[in-house]
């Protein structure tokens, strides 16, 4: 199999369009992958290299090693492939497993400790990407993004900070030049305004 | 009104958490895809390079003038020497130049055994290391085997027994039916003769004594049909439970195969996955080979037909065009449709057969029941 080859290649490809297909696109794309078939372990990486980085990013390492820690993951994956077992579970847990493994391997060389919280980027690594979401989800986080892009430039930064890069509210006191009491409270209020919003939207009650 | 609130602004955390989560990994992905900035080159001032390297040329040029003066002098030795070839060849070896040449030749020689040494004793190292990894594999499939023989002569100990407990439940039940419809045909009988008597109570004592009599049977019937119909629901929910265990007896032995065969394949065939595992499996286990030489050993004809359907069908599979889904479908269809595996069930179960045609049974049920299992 020549999967090793084809994880170094970086385009991003989108997976499938709909929740329900996920899963049987997934396990094609694994059989194929266990076959040999080196367009199948190219869109296998592609199509969760985001997720593996953006959880070694919000875990707190560097880009360059998020990079090397991502390739490392793969290379367990392909290797562990054949071992994968549809029946115990879905791809992305097992995935997610791996990659934390990889990541407590090098947990002593992220960069800022007290600036990301592993917790959050952990809970958030379970959660599907917006392609594979279904239209529903797909829905609902077009409107979160909406709400977001109406609140004024300083909440919408620190809402990033939290959600994107998944750091503490110490990292972003930092990050922003502000007490991380302010921050705190600055969240809270950037919250209140996002679920006014989703509420006007009819997604949450 | 709090714990609505909470439950609001979790849901909200858990969309902003979706949202977070897909910005991230877009973002991650753009990240890896951009090429990483290349690290600077340090450059060294002139001054370091000429301390670092002028050493170096200095010992260079002192070497090449000693090698020069080296070669004069032998040259000049070998104008001395004798013209003559033949002088050169039966002279006795003189001591100006044999050491050297001499001491090459021993050095070259000592090489090349000590190369050849080596050689030898790698390959002792592989053949060692491939009959140990030999009789570790065959070690294994018995050991395998033998599980397997365990797990089977209890599935079928405990496959007669549920299978006896359901027929027994089952007669019961249709005992238990036939009484409940007696039973009920005596209380109709009864209830009838009860209401002619009450029609006739009124006229005479005796058969107001009658009408007493008649109340007690029909108590009695009552007690009866009510006793049957409850032995009658005990024995339904008992065969449903016999028949509980039986499916799941099946299932742990099928799991139990399963493993098995995983552990097989991974010893038999590594690296290799699905059908190519299998196909693997039969080349480096020598199936096809074993099975003539047991077909040959074989007394009985039934025997010789089973190992001979056998060999139909594990060399089919190991031709089998995998890249070809129409031949696989009918090689997993002829396959399902045949008795082949029963009958191989049935030979694995009687301990005549010695240990070689046991072992190979084993690992051709193995792969034949896996044809289905890992596609």
């Amino acid at each position: 199999m020549n999967c090793f080859d084809s994880a170094l290649l970086t385009r991003r490809v989108v997976l499938v369009d709909n929740s329900s297909g996920v899963e049987q696109a997934e396990q094609q794309l694994i059989s194929r992958s266990l076959a040999g078939e080196e367009s199948a372990c190219k869109q296998l990486y592609h199509g969760y290299a985001g997720m593996v980085a953006g959880y070694f990013r919000r875990s707190g390492f560097d880009r360059s090693l998020t990079a090397d820690l991502t390739q490392e993951t793969f290379v367990r994956v392909f290797s562990s492939l054949a071992g994968y077992d549809q029946g115990r579970g879905a791809f992305r847990p097992w995935l997610s497993a791996i990659a934390r493994n990889v990541a407590r391997k090098y947990w002593r060389r992220r960069r800022e400790t007290n600036t990301f919280d592993p917790e959050l980027a952990d809970a958030m690594f379970a959660i599907p990407a917006e392609e594979s979401g279904s239209p529903e989800q797909r829905e609902e986080i077009s409107a979160v993004a909406d709400c977001i892009a109406r609140l004024d430039e300083q909440l919408g930064r620190l809402i990033r900070l939290r959600y994107v890069r998944g750091m503490t509210t110490r990292g972003i006191a930092s990050e922003a030049g502000m007490p991380e009491s302010t921050v705190r409270s600055r969240l809270g209020e950037a919250l209140d305004c996002i679920e006014k919003c989703l509420q006007g939207k009819g997604i949450v009650q | 009104m709090n714990d609505r609130n909470d439950t609001t602004r979790n849901r909200v955390e858990g969309l902003l958490r979706r949202w977070g989560a897909s910005q991230a990994a877009g973002q991650a992905a753009d990240e890896l895809a951009a090429p990483r900035a290349p690290k600077p080159i340090r450059r060294r001032s002139r001054a370091v390079i000429l301390l670092r390297w002028a050493p170096l040329g200095v010992a260079a040029g002192l070497l090449l003038a000693a090698s020069v003066l080296f070669t004069s002098t032998r040259m000049m030795q070998r104008d001395n020497a004798p013209s003559s070839s033949v002088a050169r060849d039966t002279a006795p070896v003189t001591p100006r130049t044999s050491p050297a040449d001499l001491s090459c030749e021993l050095a070259e020689a000592r090489r090349q055994t000590a190369d050849a040494q080596r050689r030898a004793a790698e390959a002792r190292t592989a053949l060692s290391e491939a009959l140990t990894e030999k009789q570790a594999d065959d070690l294994q499939i018995k050991e395998l085997r033998d599980r397997l023989k365990r797990q089977g002569d209890l599935f079928v100990r405990d496959r007669a027994k549920w299978a006896l407990m359901e027929t027994k439940l089952t007669s019961l039940i249709g005992k238990t039916e036939r009484s409940a419809v007696d039973a009920k045909r005596e209380l109709e009988k009864v209830r009838k003769e009860l209401v002619d008597a009450r029609s006739a109570a009124t006229r005479t004592p005796k058969d107001s004594e009658e009408l007493k009599g008649l109340k007690v049977r029909l108590d009695v019937a009552v007690k009866e049909l009510k006793r049957q119909q409850d032995t009658f629901r005990g024995a339904n929910v008992e065969r449903d439970k016999a028949k509980e265990a039986l499916a799941s007896l099946k299932a742990r032995h099928q799991a139990a195969l399963d493993q098995i065969r995983r552990v097989y394949l991974a010893a038999s065939a590594p690296g290799k996955t699905h059908l190519a595992a299998l196909q693997e499996a039969i080349k480096r286990r020598d199936l096809l080979r074993r099975c003539a030489a047991l077909k040959r050993k074989a007394h009985a004809d039934a025997d010789k037909k089973l190992l001979g359907r056998a060999e139909v069908a594990l060399t089919r599979l190991g031709l089998l065009d995998l890249s070809d889904p129409s031949a696989v479908s009918a090689y997993v269809t002829g396959l399902a449709r045949s008795d082949l595996i029963a009958s191989l069930d049935a030979a694995l179960g009687p301990l005549a057969a010695d240990a070689g045609t046991q072992d190979w049974l084993f690992e051709t049920k193995l792969i034949l029941t896996g044809v289905q299992r890992v596609i």
